[in-house]
């Protein structure tokens, strides 16, 4: 038996060498690997989302600011297994069991964070974590967000942020930048997102295995995005959008001697803050489905016919041509007769008109008398020189480029030949001609400024001594003649926009009614949606304009009853600013951003002591 | 009177021994469940410390009382513990997904960890009953096996506690063995067990619990899902890689702390302690363990009758699976089977149990000269 006690204390010899082995093998041969594993174990690297730069409008009011948003999450694996805390949990959140089975269901890892509520108001996160300790997991997270201080206020050109998409996290554009950041997904918001954005910061923390914080070890600090100053001017954008109220339709004002844009608006519009923390869908759903599109820029992104606004063109470049000259008349009947009966706007037409008058009353027949004479290319070549028919190239994406027709245009994309009848609608702005409101506006401020046409821009700064390339060679006396004319459109008898005048400045524009269909129905027994677009465009003022102004409204009838009132009023924005106090008035500052914070976001820690599992007694 | 070649005899190594490596278990204990965020420390290794003096206690009354005195009444501690295993899969507190436990109120115990000390007590007393020089045949195996193993087994592996029925199986083969049994069996056992395994692995592995079944998959595989099953395994290894050669130092250690590792203060001291201590440390701790096997050995080989000698080679050989199979496991050498390492894991019951398993090997050393009274 003492033999087999050998053996046996042998054997027990012999394992524990294999289990010294193993242990030289783990510790020893293969211990840095470990070491290693053990860090990463307990490292965790929290992006720091860097504060956002600040836009400020050209006087260096802040249009925007970062404020703290809370989303509350949770893993899918920590989600309650059973219906009734599920159910309970849904309460706490505000959505149903259904809801939250789809959304944990949706989520490709368990270790994912499933968002449960985006954007929660202080009361919800403190309801949230009150109630944090009976559902192991739940946290709310921190994150930076936007607050538009003046709520719709220029919401086309400041954007909006949300969330990257798949597509664009894995573009080189926006590398680096942190999963859960907020980057700009519309407006300047988007286009300047690069300089906004800063760079994010990074945070590595030890973290347990449940994932509390113990302590952080290295930071590596988020740089501030730059701050972005606009050329609008929020009290001229603030009028232009009260002018367009109840209406669909867009503003567009620019200095006539920079590009600068002053103002630019579209209606209807829309809430940016709707898009704090992510939209939700029920919001979302509303803006898509409104059937006047909320979220279209009216201002750059739809074209239309100008209607006679566009005589303006014709006029100069038929000066130009020599076609006509100052006083060239032509006797105005109510219509003419070209292959078919063109009609004058006023029945009974307005007899024998010189261009400055055929200007004021915007006779159509004067102009048709033009269009029998000059070439569609000629009118093509200088409707192009003032910038029509391809993008002002402003800082916003999906631009508008409109059409210039030409007989090359016409066999290109009709593949048949030009009529000269044709050319009778294009000298009144009408037929295949369309425009961008930018254009227009663009247009009137070089028809006024010596020829200058200007890059339309909105950061200011971005392009120091103006750009800009001369529109067409025009003699300055005819600029001039067309100037006066353009005056006496606002301030003569039987001028089209008296509506415009103003007590003070002297403002100068063209009146435009384009129509929807063709034909000689009136006007008043349309429905809405067949009624004339109302255009008008204008300068101001009469000696070295300042500001260039276009002002379109969807189906709004008579240019100078639709139209021109809206331009006289974003003029007077422009040269009499609001006193202090109304401008404190006007900038309703919602509640909800007035708690500008610093921005970072760290995960919440969460302190549960977790009861431990024992395995003794 | 006491006999003065009593205290002679008294194996004081093997005491120091056993009392160096329950005070490292608390100290590890202490290290591994200190709060790291502003939480209180947990008192586990307070507990433990108060089980340690309890098991001093208790063990210094069972060396009062003379071995033989257990194997004279083994068959009725046997059939006590038979009760208790009934008792505790009746009305047993469920823990984790078994019932291991019989609460009395202020404490609860485990049955099973008496019971290991009870069936070798009669083991003893059934084989040292038969002839001197053991030759085991065939039928006799049956008989011990049916008589003895076979109930308190499928009692145990019921709860279930698949770890303490493997120890139980262990003994048992280890002391039939080492008590002599005819060649042509061990060769014939041999043979048919490798014949029939996949037959019987499969009959096995049918009759596992799920958790029984993926601690073996993660054994095999401890990457195929290393959040899963398999992360025991992973960070226990981390956790003892990750300690080197000198190791991080005494409370520098994280994977228990940061609660990587699970089950850290139980049966995963030793990774712990290895993260702490290192490869030095631990070949240290290795050195405590051999010792006292060894003195368990060399009690069993100088026992004056072979009731004394079974008994001490029985419990020597439970306090030796209990090492190899926790340490083996903890290295990822053997599945997960959820044993804990003698001494040092936290857990009363065990720990009163191995001290008293070792106070029996004390009793057989101290009475090895004694007149029979």
């Amino acid at each position: 038996m003492d033999k087999r006690i050998s053996i046996a204390f042998s054997l027990v010899l012999f394992i524990l060498a294999i289990l010294v082995i193993r242990l030289w093998h783990l510790q020893i041969i293969k211990g840095s690997e470990y070491k290693r594993l053990d860090e990463r174990n307990r490292s965790r690297v929290i992006d720091i989302i860097a504060p956002r730069g600040v836009i400020y409008d050209r006087n260096g009011n802040p249009l925007v600011k970062n404020v703290l948003s809370f989303n509350v999450s949770m893993v899918s694996e920590d989600m309650p297994k059973d219906a009734e805390t599920l159910a309970e949990l849904g309460r706490l959140v505000g959505l149903e069991t259904e809801q939250l089975i789809k959304l944990a269901k949706a989520s490709t890892s368990p270790y994912e964070n499933i968002y449960l509520m985006r954007d929660a108001s202080f009361e919800e996160v403190a309801k949230v974590e009150a109630r944090k300790i009976d559902f192991p997991g739940l946290q709310v997270e921190v994150s930076s967000s936007r607050g538009y201080l003046y709520g719709q206020t220029a919401a086309h050109v400041l954007g909006y942020l949300g969330i990257p998409t798949q597509k664009q996290l894995e573009s080189p554009e926006y590398s680096g930048i942190p999963k859960q950041a907020f980057i700009g997904q519309f407006g300047i918001e988007k286009r300047y997102d690069r300089i906004l954005r800063g760079i994010a910061g990074k945070k590595v923390v030890e973290v347990d295995a449940l994932g509390n914080m113990i302590r952080s070890v290295r930071i590596q600090k988020p740089v501030r995005g730059k701050d972005l100053t606009l050329t609008i001017d929020v009290n001229v954008q603030m009028e232009a959008e009260k002018a367009l109220q109840d209406k669909t339709g867009a503003v567009v004002a620019i200095k006539a001697d920079t590009g600068e844009v002053l103002a630019l608006a579209s209606a209807p519009s829309f809430d940016p803050n709707l898009f704090v923390g992510g939209i939700s869908y029920d919001h979302w759903k509303m803006l898509i489905e409104d059937s006047r599109k909320p979220l279209m820029n009216r201002a750059i992104q739809n074209q239309y016919p100008p209607g006679s606004t566009f005589k303006t063109v014709t006029a100069l470049s038929a000066l130009e041509k020599g076609i006509i000259d100052e006083d060239t008349t032509f006797f105005c009947g109510g219509s003419l007769f070209f292959g078919r009966t063109f009609r004058c706007w006023k029945d009974g037409g307005h007899g024998r008109v010189s261009l400055h008058r055929a200007i004021v009353e915007s006779c159509d027949v004067y102009f048709y008398e033009v269009g029998k004479r000059i070439g569609i290319d000629t009118l093509a070549q200088y409707a192009s020189a003032f910038g029509l028919g391809t993008p002002t190239d402003i800082e916003l994406d999906g631009e508008a480029s409109g059409i210039v027709p030409s007989t090359a245009w016409k066999l290109r994309t009709k593949k048949e030949k030009w009529y000269q009848g044709e050319t009778l609608n294009t000298v009144i702005g009408q037929g295949y001609l369309t425009v961008t409101p930018i254009q227009m506006a663009r247009l009137m401020a070089a028809a006024v400024n010596g020829g200058k046409l200007f890059k339309p821009h909105l950061v200011h700064g971005e392009h120091e001594g103006a750009e800009y390339k001369i529109a067409a060679d025009i003699r300055p006396e005819y600029t001039e003649f067309v100037k006066k004319a353009l005056l006496g459109v606002v301030y003569e008898g039987g001028g089209t926009a008296r509506a415009a005048r103003s007590d003070i400045v002297s403002i100068g524009g063209k009146t435009g009614t384009a129509q929807v269909i063709g034909g000689a129905v009136k006007e008043k027994d349309l429905p809405d949606h067949y009624k004339d677009h109302a255009w008008f465009t204008a300068f101001a003022p009469e000696y070295k304009p300042e500001i260039a102004v276009s002002v379109f409204v969807e189906h709004g009838g008579h240019g100078g009853s639709a139209a021109a009132p809206i331009a006289r009023k974003v003029i007077e924005a422009h040269f009499n600013p609001p006193k202090p106090e109304e401008e404190m008035e006007n900038a309703q500052v919602p509640e909800a951003v007035k708690q500008e914070e610093q921005v970072t976001t760290v995960q919440q820690q969460d302190g549960n002591t977790q009861s431990r599992e024992s395995a003794g007694d | 009177m006491i006999d003065r070649r009593l205290i002679r005899d008294f194996d004081w190594g093997l005491l120091a021994a056993a009392v160096m490596l329950s005070l490292i278990g608390v100290m590890t204990i202490y290290s591994s469940t200190r709060p790291l965020l502003d939480m209180q420390q947990e008192s586990f290794y307070l507990k433990q410390l108060n089980w340690i003096i309890l098991s001093l206690v208790c063990s210094s009354l069972v060396l009062a009382i003379d071995y033989r005195w257990f194997t004279r009444f083994a068959y009725i501690f046997y059939i006590i513990g038979i009760i208790l295993l009934v008792f505790v899969l009746i009305a047993g507190r469920t823990g984790m997904g078994a019932k291991r436990w019989i609460s009395l109120g202020f404490f609860s115990f485990q049955p099973s960890e008496f019971f290991k000390i009870f069936f070798i007590a009669t083991l003893t007393r059934y084989l040292s009953g038969l002839d001197q020089d053991l030759n085991l045949g065939l039928r006799e195996l049956l008989k011990i096996t049916a008589g003895f193993f076979l109930l308190p087994s499928l009692l145990i592996l019921k709860q279930p506690d698949l770890g303490t029925m493997l120890i139980l199986l262990f003994v048992f083969t280890a002391m039939i063995l080492t008590a002599g049994i005819k060649k042509k069996i061990v060769v014939t056992a041999l043979v048919i067990g490798l014949a029939v395994s996949p037959l019987v692995g499969k009959i096995f592995w049918g009759g596992l619990k799920d958790y029984q079944k993926n601690r073996i998959i993660a054994f095999i595989d401890p990457q195929a899902d290393p959040k899963g099953i398999g992360y025991h395994i992973t960070q226990s290894k981390v956790s003892i890689g990750a300690g080197g050669f000198i190791g991080k130092g005494y409370l520098k250690g994280t994977q228990g702390p940061y609660r990587f590792l699970p089950e850290n203060h139980t049966d995963f001291i030793f990774s712990i302690f290895a993260e702490e201590w290192g490869f030095l440390g631990s070949i240290v701790l290795f050195g405590f363990y051999l010792f006292i096997i060894w003195r368990g050995f060399d009690a069993a080989r100088s026992a004056r009758d072979p009731e004394g000698r079974m008994l001490a080679l029985g419990v020597t050989y439970m306090f030796t699976f209990y090492f190899i199979i926790n340490v083996g496991m903890t290295l990822g050498l053997l599945p997960v089977v959820g044993v804990p390492l003698p001494l040092m894991s936290y857990g009363g019951t065990a720990l009163l149990s191995n001290f008293l398993a070792l106070s029996v090997i004390e009793n057989v050393r101290m009475r090895r000269f004694a007149s029979y009274y």
